[in-house]
């Protein structure tokens, strides 16, 4: 082996290293932003497959400014899922620089059609229009299940042995009138009605502060076809208000419609024991009811559970607002519900900073000021040579089209000096 | 004497006071409330320039970073600076832009015809909910330089009554639109609510 080989790679060890070095130390060189601001309409995890419309992010570092994400977004981002078809979203942020200081705003919410859209500042972003409604999701109550032993509780045993002749015909027709009663009922539909759902969120240099407002905003229950109302949300609801709701109407819905079916469903087959019909027919009507209410236990627990004007402050000086966060909770998976957690109107300001002066390389004792965003337009390009789709791009196009003219007319003119030359 | 004279004239004013009173009763009942609410500023929907056969939907648009308010890409609709004033606001202007095409289809094609005697004419923005009139005041001729001066002017929000604020483009060149044409116009009145139907 060659002496120099060792030296070698050393060499190249040490190279790397310090390469290494270089390349993690270069971001911090980058001038970090003073002010930083983003907005997201709307997050939705249906089934934990989660989708947004994407989150419009701005920020400043007192000389450029730069964004990402569109504060245009569509409903169709969210993909092809049936829970969410809400008319419009709004998202927008903005961020600047004065007198070297940051500041930052940002809003974002969720409107049903016709909603107008407002840009951000120290205001929401939309002024409502027609309501919108999301899916919380379909409730299945079909698995209830009646058995004989359901039947025969709180009989003494003579009862018991009297009612053994006719349980085989009592158990399909108790089963029969539970299946009619859920059908009668159908299947909830728990749904968030909304005028509109959003917030907003303004950053100074050392303070930040956040607002939500909820618009004709609600929770309700479709059951069999009639809409019954959950909850009413605040308009303006102090951070971090909680809200839980149960479906104990779905329940009331349910033992309702089963003790009307049980009334005729059990005449037949109760016949054979005219004698003491009318005892008998209490007990189980009681049981039956029982029985099916034990099964839909669930509906009586929190199903639903929602933050209003959720605030947070990740950071001295930043603050994050979402109007509503609601999760449909794991008690609603017995119906076969696709859990479901959805953020409306998420809006992020700061924390910001100041543009640091850095000295400058030639030492000119007068540094240009930086510049800042602009706060009216300069200019309104507003003419444009034909529609678009006619072929020209306007103004540039038709620049594009007298400089390919002034080229042709130079090529045409050097081309008959040229000619004159050679005659000369 | 004395005592009939006095009942005479107290007869006469209390006549008096009572027809008075009756014409303030019935001038109260025909006359518009001064107090009537007046509705929310809401941004613009509609711009409507009668005279000239102009009707446009508005949107919303942003300057963008290096100050360049661009009108909307459908040159059949034009766009409200979304952080200008709304109808009806007592501060600020309402700045709105729309294309002037050379082949046709601009919404505010024909507004160049302002530039001769259109000072006086009609301009209605609608809101969702309102509806508010101005009267042009002024029409002018700018070149893209002499806009970026009056940028503050004519653009700013920190002062202004909530005047309107027009902006297209004249002056074809053959291959391009070389100035502004801007159209001053002022409230004429309150904004007033709209009929829902």
């Amino acid at each position: 082996m060659s002496p120099r080989l060792p030296l070698l790679r050393t060499a190249v060890a040490a190279v790397g290293a310090g390469s290494l070095v270089l390349l993690s130390a270069t971001p911090g060189a980058a001038a970090a932003p003073v002010a930083p601001a983003s907005a997201t309409a709307i997050r939705v995890t249906v089934a934990n497959t989660p989708a947004d419309s994407g989150s419009y992010e701005v920020s400043t570092d007192g000389t450029d400014t730069t964004t990402s994400g569109s504060n245009a977004p569509l409903v169709t981002a969210l993909g092809n899922q049936p829970l969410v078809s809400v008319g419009t979203l709004a998202q927008d942020a903005t961020v600047a620089v004065t007198s070297g200081q940051g500041s930052s705003a940002a809003c974002a919410g969720v409107a049903g059609d016709g909603a107008s859209l407002v840009a951000a500042g120290d205001s929401f972003c939309l002024d409502p229009g027609d309501n919108a409604t999301i899916s919380a999701g379909t409730f299945e109550l079909g698995d209830v299940e009646i058995v004989r032993a359901d039947l025969l509780a709180g009989f003494d045993q003579q009862l018991q042995a009297a009612l053994q002749p006719v349980l085989d015909a009592l158990v399909p027709a108790a089963q029969g009138a539970v299946q009619q009663a859920l059908t009668s009922v159908g299947e909830p539909e728990v749904v968030l009605d909304l005028g509109a759902v959003q917030s907003q969120c303004t950053a100074g240099l050392n303070n930040a502060s956040g607002d939500s407002q909820l618009v004709d905003a609600g929770l309700y229950v479709v059951l069999a076809g009639q809409r019954v109302d959950l909850v009413d949300l605040p308009v303006n609801p102090p951070p971090n208000t909680k809200v839980v709701t149960d479906l104990d109407v779905v329940l009331t819905a349910v033992t309702d419609a089963l003790e009307t079916e049980l009334t005729t469903a059990l005449d037949g087959a109760l016949a054979p024991l005219a004698a003491v019909v009318d005892q008998v027919e209490t007990q189980l009507n009681d049981n039956i009811v029982s029985a099916v209410a034990e099964q839909l236990a669930p509906l009586e627990d929190n199903i639903l559970r929602g933050t209003l004007n959720k605030q947070s402050r990740p950071a001295p000086g930043a603050i994050e607002v979402t109007a509503l966060d609601l999760s449909v909770l794991p008690a609603a998976a017995e119906f076969d519900v696709d859990l479901l957690s959805v953020q409306l109107g998420e809006s992020t300001c700061g924390p910001n900073g100041r543009v640091t002066v850095t000295e400058d390389e030639t030492d000119d004792p007068s540094p240009s000021p930086k510049p800042t965003p602009r706060s009216v337009p300069t200019a309104v390009p507003a003419g444009l040579a034909d529609a678009p789709g006619s072929g020209d791009a306007g103004d540039g196009g038709a620049l594009a089209l007298g400089a390919l003219g002034l080229a042709l007319a130079a090529a045409g003119t050097a081309g008959y000096a040229g000619y004159r030359r050679s005659l000369g | 004497m004395l005592a009939r004279r006095t009942d005479a004239a107290l007869s006469g004013l209390t006549t008096g006071l009572l027809v008075l009173a009756l014409l303030m009763a019935v001038a109260g009942w025909l006359a518009p409330s001064s107090q009537a609410e007046e509705p929310p500023a809401t941004p613009p929907q509609r711009l409507r320039l009668a005279s000239l056969d102009v009707a446009a939907d508005v949107v919303p648009i942003e300057v963008s970073p290096d100050g360049v308010l661009d009108p909307p890409a459908d040159p059949s609709t034009v766009g409200w600076w979304q952080r200008s004033a709304r109808p009806g606001s007592d501060r600020g202007q309402t700045v709105i832009t729309g294309h002037t095409v050379h082949t046709g289809g601009g919404a505010l094609d024909p507004v160049i015809d302002l530039e001769d005697g259109g000072v006086g004419a009609r301009v209605v923005l609608t809101t969702r909910v309102a509806r508010q009139v101005y009267r042009v005041t002024e029409v002018l001729d700018t070149t893209r330089e002499e806009l970026a001066e009056r940028s503050e002017e004519l653009f700013g929000q920190d002062g202004g009554d909530g005047r309107l604020v027009l902006v297209t483009c004249t002056d074809w060149n053959g291959t391009t639109y070389e100035k502004n044409l801007v159209v001053i116009a002022e409230q004429q009145g309150p904004a007033t609510a709209r009929r829902r139907s």
